[in-house]
């Protein structure tokens, strides 16, 4: 049987495709969510995808975390029906919500960065796309303390582009299965199109996979 | 007319003549209203009434829908739709809403005949960014901060709406200090039997999406019609946008016209609800009323020529049955957009506008639609004395600091400061980074096949010499694809010129228009879309006019011939071949940017085109390519020969740290640099084979010599460090913003 995995459609999130033909193509069968749904159990991962929810006016994902399906979300992970995973926005969407540590606040650079950007995966090297404005993570001392005892921190920059804190470029937390990430694994997953033919995108999919059937 | 209705007339920049012409055409005096409707649909910039007559004589051949929001060119079952469209004026008083609205018209363009937007790409030109002879110290900040705040209007905007900006251009040169070029292209893809035009069916219910109507953008289509006076006033004139309600127009639009109800759609740009609903009406052959009451308004007591002239953004409009009506309001709620009926059509020829009951213009629809057409009376500029001599002796000491001097010039060096801040890869269909290869490749997943993107353009060739420089325009877009390994299919047009009511400028135009339909002509490759900008000029502090150099930009649709591009890269252990032509001390090789960075002039004869040449290396590159003995290959343009070769070895060092390049060259700068036609180079492991086959095919070539590991690029009569070069080349924008 095919993995179910869901993924929320805000309005302005324009990576829903993008993560729709990756996930197809690493082996789960993926629904769109309107923001309006209210019941996501029967999923075995939820997405938040990329993009610029409700138009990130105020602060990235500031206002998404208003949304039906953000509570919704919320008594999916407390009753732990699945996995839920954060790309880009989606991320910014699970600190604002309080379901990851930290912030994203605006690079160092105050610009959009677009690259490719070599990363440091579980201790394995791997080149993934990166674009964001607001990609700089952040975390008071506290927190950071936190993030390192349950060891979240799984995928780190090689040359941090954004100021990051501890080249932090996504966190997981294996307790409740919630993971967030900067880069876009999604951009990195097929072959006729994946930047520079790199796939690495896949090996981050895989790990989801895994972790779900654990 | 009275004293009230001369100075509108004045106002509104309609000529006595055409006032004339009204009247004639309507049996009557028009009312102010319709003198504002006039006004704007006979403007420069919807009426294309100086340009028709010659941009009507370009190739349409095989091209599909040209006469539409936007054409396109067949590629198996789906359409390709692509566009150019200028925002120069509004970027030039505001840069930031003037490029992110730029982005947000053509988008609308190619979503209104229902084509899902996959690529975006810009061609922008600048003043100097840094102080020179030509650039004050205040213009120079000037165009800085125009620089940083159009791509940052490009950047916020184009990266929500989330169509990947894939590639383009950025050009510098004095004579854009008070004219800067805003030149944004989209492409679509449609099924072929799902395209949907703006011609709206008889007994119609009008329907109006979007954002609501405000007094933004007023007057946008006559501002662009004329010079720019340095007004703060003209602020009024620009549209702000807003990319979040676009996203959702965006899908909105698109799910709205998979309904069999929606007759038509149409974008709303310039002249606003105006000219988009006339231009329905006119394309359906259809009579149409409107109630102007009906359209949801952002401000309070709007008159009804404010409402119908608004260029209030993200608005899209709809012809359609009861039924449809019903499923569009469904659809708008969804994304929480307006959705209003304003007007309905019937069998007719005219246009009636209602407000609140009241009849305020009754106009023939075509009296309005097709404004009087000009011929332009060009004169041919007294021939400037061509005697400059570039091709002075340097030391070769001379000649390495000049290499380093051409690597940090922005007019060379890497535009990456701008186009990193642009999201290239989303919608997954981006092959590479477009700056490692000739034209931007896009993966169609609906055909299996790769396409290719890319923008030129070349005005100090074409100020040399307009026809010979729009024709070499056309063939160094097609060198940028053959060396890419793609086949050009066709092209739109961006034409910016000066005022074109002046003779000089009427020769550059015309001139430029059939050098492009010639080289056009020769290569069967069709016009699809285009636009056309005029009135690119202004007045300095000290008085005097400055008009930009004529500045056609072409946007290239091409499709991959094989299984993989050709990167435009250099692997180490590997021999650099030129193939094509020699320059020697007789070449003509004018508008060279080497002259303009070390001479502050380019004023030489310009080389040809020899299609039966260019043809021959076309076709020993793809069979080079076929028989697999290409490492990389990139088309010599700007920088010349040894511009080539370096952006060869700089998208190298990213992945090779240690390249190096050994050969044997002249010192002689014109021999380096110098730009001529018909010619590439390639990288290649198979020196041997390579060289047998071009002997064989007698296809001149040259080798340049070998890549290795010792990171040092050895000319022969100067060694330079490659990392210390790259970073000059890769920096030089940022360091000096």
């Amino acid at each position: 049987m095919k993995l179910k995995a869901g993924i929320i459609v805000f309005l302005g999130t324009n990576c829903e495709k993008d993560t729709k033909i990756a996930l197809d193509k690493t082996g789960f069968k993926t629904d769109f969510i309107f923001h309006t749904e209210t019941n996501l159990d029967k999923y075995d991962l939820i997405v938040l995808a990329g993009g610029f929810s409700f138009g990130d006016y105020i602060r990235a994902g500031r206002l998404a975390k208003l949304s039906p399906s953000v509570f919704a979300l919320k008594d999916y992970i407390k009753h732990k029906k699945g996995f839920t995973l954060g790309i880009c926005n989606g991320f910014q969407i699970l600190t604002e919500a309080n379901l990851l540590p930290g912030v994203l606040i605006e690079n160092k650079s105050t610009k959009f960065i677009c690259n490719d950007e070599p990363l440091i995966f579980n201790g394995e090297k791997i080149t993934l796309p990166i674009a964001h404005k607001e990609g700089c993570f952040y975390a008071d001392f506290d927190t950071l303390k936190f993030i390192e005892e349950k060891n979240m921190a799984f995928l780190k920059y090689q040359n941090n582009p954004n100021g990051s804190i501890n080249d932090i470029a996504g966190l997981y937390d294996r307790e409740n299965k919630i993971m967030g990430l900067m880069p876009h694994p999604e951009r990195a997953v097929l072959k006729e199109c994946a930047p520079n033919g790199q796939t690495d995108g896949i090996k981050i999919f895989d790990f989801i996979k895994e972790e779900i059937l654990k | 007319m009275t004293q009230d209705n001369l100075m509108l007339l004045k106002n509104l920049g309609l000529s006595k003549f055409e006032y004339t012409e009204i009247k004639k055409r309507l049996n009557r005096a028009p009312n102010s209203l319709e003198l504002y409707l006039f006004s704007a649909m006979w403007s420069e910039h919807c009426g294309y009434k100086h340009s028709k007559k010659y941009i009507s004589l370009l190739p349409r051949k095989k091209s599909c829908f040209s006469s539409e929001n936007s054409g396109g060119i067949r590629i198996g079952r789906h359409i390709i739709f692509f566009k150019t469209e200028s925002h120069n004026h509004p970027s030039a008083v505001e840069p930031y809403q003037g490029a992110a609205t730029g982005i947000g018209g053509i988008l609308r363009d190619i979503l209104a005949m229902n084509a899902r937007p996959i690529a975006l790409l810009n061609s922008l030109k600048f003043g100097p960014v840094e102080p020179g002879e030509r650039c004050s110290k205040e213009a120079a900040r000037r165009n800085q901060y125009l620089l940083n705040r159009v791509t940052e209007g490009i950047s916020d905007y184009g990266n929500s709406t989330g169509v990947p900006n894939i590639g383009g251009e950025t050009g510098f040169n004095d004579c854009f200090n008070l004219s800067p070029l805003v030149n944004v292209m989209a492409a679509g893809i449609c099924h072929k039997n799902k395209v949907k035009t703006s011609k709206v069916k008889k007994n119609s219910y009008i329907v109006l999406i979007g954002s609501k109507t405000g007094r933004d953008g007023l007057f946008g289509a006559a501002f662009a019609s004329k010079e720019l006076e340095n007004n703060s006033k003209d602020r009024l004139s620009v549209q702000i946008g807003d990319p979040y309600i676009k996203k959702n127009t965006i899908e909105a639009t698109l799910e709205i016209l998979k309904s069999k109800n929606v007759n038509s759609a149409q974008d709303l740009g310039a002249a606003g609800l105006l000219s988009s609903t006339s231009e329905m009406a006119a394309k359906g052959r259809v009579s149409m009323e409107l109630y102007l009451e009906n359209v949801p308004l952002r401000e309070k007591n709007m008159q009804p020529y404010e409402i119908m002239l608004s260029e209030s953004q993200e608005r899209m409009i709809f012809g359609a049955n009861k039924k449809g009506v019903e499923e569009i309001k469904k659809i708008a709620a969804k994304y929480e957009l307006n959705a209003s009926v304003i007007g309905k059509t019937a069998e007719g020829n005219t246009y009636n506008l209602y407000y609140n009951g009241k009849l305020e213009a009754s106009l023939p629809i075509n009296a309005l639609t097709e404004p009087p057409y000009y011929d332009l009376y060009p004169s041919k500029p007294r021939t400037p004395n061509i005697t400059k001599d570039f091709n002075k002796n340097f030391t070769p000491e001379e000649i390495k600091r000049m290499i380093f001097k051409f690597c940090a010039a922005p007019e060379f060096s890497s535009k990456n400061y701008i186009f990193s801040q642009y999201d290239s890869t989303v919608g997954v269909r981006t092959l590479q980074n477009p700056h490692s290869i000739g034209v931007a490749p896009l993966y169609l997943f609906e055909e299996k096949k790769t396409i290719g993107f890319s923008m030129d353009s070349n005005e100090e060739q074409c100020r040399i010499n307009p026809y010979i420089g729009a024709y070499n325009l056309i063939f160094e877009s097609y060198r940028n694809a053959v060396s890419s390994g793609f086949e050009p299919l066709g092209i739109t047009n961006c034409l910016n010129f000066a005022n074109p009511e002046n003779s000089d400028i009427a020769y550059q135009f015309t001139q430029t228009t059939e050098g492009m339909k010639n080289a056009l002509k020769t290569l069967k490759i069709p016009v699809v879309s285009g636009n056309v900008s005029f009135y690119n000029e202004g007045i300095d502090k000290n008085g005097s006019k400055i008009k930009i150099h004529p500045a056609p930009t072409i946007g290239t649709l091409s499709l991959l011939k094989f299984k993989t591009p050709i990167y435009s890269v250099i692997e180490p252990d590997n021999t650099v071949f030129l193939i094509g032509k020699k320059i020697t001390n007789d070449t003509a090789a004018g508008g060279s940017i080497y002259q303009k960075i070390f001479f502050d002039d380019t004023e030489e004869n310009l080389d040809t085109i020899d299609f039966r040449f260019e043809k021959k290396l076309k076709k020993a590159i793809f069979k080079l390519k076929q028989k697999n003995f290409l490492t990389g290959a990139i088309d010599v343009s700007k920088g010349g020969m040894l511009g080539a070769l370096l952006i060869l070895l700089f998208n190298s060092v990213k992945t090779c740290k240690k390249l190096g390049f050994k050969g044997i060259f002249p010192p002689d700068i014109k021999l380096l640099l110098g730009e001529i036609t018909g010619r590439y180079l390639i990288s290649t492991k198979n020196k041997d084979e390579v060289e047998k086959y071009l002997r064989k095919t007698k296809t001149p070539f040259e080798i340049l010599g070998n890549s290795d590991t010792t990171g040092v690029l050895d000319l022969n009569f100067a060694k330079i460090r490659l990392k210390e070069l790259n970073e000059i080349y890769q920096n030089a924008i940022s360091e000096k913003i």
